[in-house]
C-alpha cells in the first residue's frame, strides 16, 4: 500500500515520468481503457433507465424472447427461467444501479476496484444468462486488470480519499 | 496538490460530458425497423443466435410453419457470427453512438441447402451480408428484401419468390434428419 501511495505520489511529475517512460505509457493506456470503459458503462445504464427498465416488465420480455433463442438443454435456459425471469424487477434493478456505479467509479476513480469488481460481476451474470459472445473477451481482460491495479491512485478520487481515510478498503 | 486535483476533476467532468452527451437510441433499436424481416423485438439478429429461412419459388406468398416433406426450395441456415465478427461488435456500438449510421449491416456465415424434389445435397458455404440501409440479407447470387421478405436473384434482382423464418429447433432437428452426411460409410 505504501509502495502504491509512494508511486501515485510521482507519477505526474516530470522526472518521474521520464526515468519510467514505460510505466507511464502503461498508466496512461490503463486510464484511457478505464475511462471508455466507464462510459461504455455510462451509456449502458442510462439506456436502461431510458428504456424503463426500472419501472415495467421489459427486461422479463427481453429474458422471455431470449428462450427462444437458446439450445433447450443449455444452462442458460436454466438460469433464466429458475433465477432471472422470476427475479426480473430485482435483476433490472442491480444491473441497472449496477452499470451507473461501475460508470462512475471508472470514471471518477472513486472506490475504482470496487466499482470494477461490481462491472465484473454483471459481466459473469451476462455471460451465464445467454448472453455470452467473444466481444466479452476483452472485458473480462480489462475488468481483472482494474481490479489488480490501483489506478484510483493514479488518477481520481481515491487518491485523496485515500489519504484521509487511510485504513478504508474503499479506496485502495 | 490543489491543481492535481483541480485538473483531475476538469479531466473527469470532460469525459462525463462527452459520456452523456452520447444518444442513447442508436439505430440496432429503432421502432422503424420493427417489422423488417428477421429484425427481432429488440433489436438485430444477435451475434450468438441461429436462423432457419425457408426460400421457395413462387408467385404467391405461402405461409409455412416447418420445412416441408418434399418439393424444392433453399433452406438458409444463418450462423453465429465468427469469432472476430463478434469482437468487431465492440467498435461497431461504440461509433454507433457518434453515428448511428455507421457500421451498419455485418457478415455472417450461412449454410445454403438446395433442395431439389425433395433431394438433399450436402450445403454449401456463403458469407451473408446483413443490412438494415439496404434493408436486405444478400447471399451470393440471391438477396432477401427485409421489408417485404421478396427473394430475389441475379444482377437484375429479379424476383424468384419468398422467404420464411421457421422455428429454429425444430428446424434445425429437421436439416439434421435429411442431409446427407458428408461420410457416407
Amino acid at each position: 500500500m505504501n509502495d502504491t501511495v509512494t508511486t501515485a505520489d510521482g507519477l505526474w511529475q516530470w522526472q518521474w515520468i521520464r526515468s519510467h517512460a514505460l510505466r507511464t505509457t502503461g498508466v496512461v493506456v490503463h486510464l484511457v481503457l478505464r475511462t471508455l470503459f466507464g462510459i461504455f458503462w455510462l451509456a449502458a445504464g442510462i439506456n436502461k433507465i431510458r428504456k424503463d427498465w426500472l419501472t415495467t416488465d421489459i427486461l422479463e420480455e427481453i429474458y422471455l424472447d431470449r428462450l427462444t433463442e437458446l439450445p433447450p438443454d443449455s444452462f442458460a435456459v436454466m438460469y433464466l427461467q429458475f433465477f432471472a425471469i422470476p427475479l426480473y424487477e430485482l435483476v433490472a434493478w442491480v444491473v441497472t444501479w449496477g452499470e451507473l456505479y461501475a460508470a462512475v467509479g471508472l470514471l471518477l476513480g472513486l472506490t475504482t476496484r470496487w466499482a470494477a469488481g461490481v462491472s465484473l460481476f454483471i459481466l459473469v451474470n451476462l455471460a451465464v444468462g445467454g448472453y455470452y459472445d467473444a466481444s466479452l473477451i476483452p472485458f473480462f481482460i480489462l475488468n481483472i486488470l482494474f481490479l489488480s491495479k490501483p489506478s484510483g491512485q493514479w488518477l481520481g478520487l481515491d487518491r485523496w480519499l485515500a489519504r484521509r481515510f487511510p485504513d478504508s478498503r474503499w479506496f485502495r | 496538490m490543489a491543481a492535481w486535483t483541480a485538473r483531475t476533476v476538469r479531466c473527469l467532468l470532460f469525459s462525463l460530458a462527452l459520456a452523456t452527451a452520447l444518444p442513447a437510441n442508436a439505430q440496432m433499436n429503432d421502432p422503424k425497423y420493427a417489422d423488417y424481416f428477421l429484425f427481432g423485438r429488440f433489436g438485430e439478429i444477435c451475434t450468438m443466435c441461429e436462423v432457419v429461412v425457408l426460400c421457395e419459388m413462387s408467385d404467391v406468398d405461402a405461409q409455412r410453419e416447418s420445412i416441408p416433406e418434399s418439393g424444392s426450395f433453399t433452406v438458409y441456415h444463418i450462423q453465429t457470427r465468427t469469432f472476430w465478427s463478434q469482437i468487431a461488435t465492440i467498435w461497431e456500438w461504440f461509433i454507433r453512438n457518434f453515428d448511428d449510421t455507421a457500421a451498419d449491416g455485418h457478415e455472417r456465415p450461412v449454410l445454403v441447402y438446395n433442395v431439389t424434389e425433395g433431394k438433399w445435397p450436402l450445403p454449401r458455404t456463403v458469407q451473408a451480408r446483413v443490412s438494415l440501409e439496404p434493408p436486405v440479407i444478400v447471399l451470393n447470387e440471391h438477396e432477401i428484401d427485409r421489408t417485404s421478405r421478396s427473394w430475389r436473384r441475379g444482377p437484375d434482382l429479379e424476383p424468384v419468390g419468398y422467404c420464411h423464418r421457421l422455428p429454429l429447433w425444430e428446424s434445425i432437428e429437421i436439416i439434421n434428419d435429411r442431409k446427407p452426411s458428408p461420410f457416407p460409410l
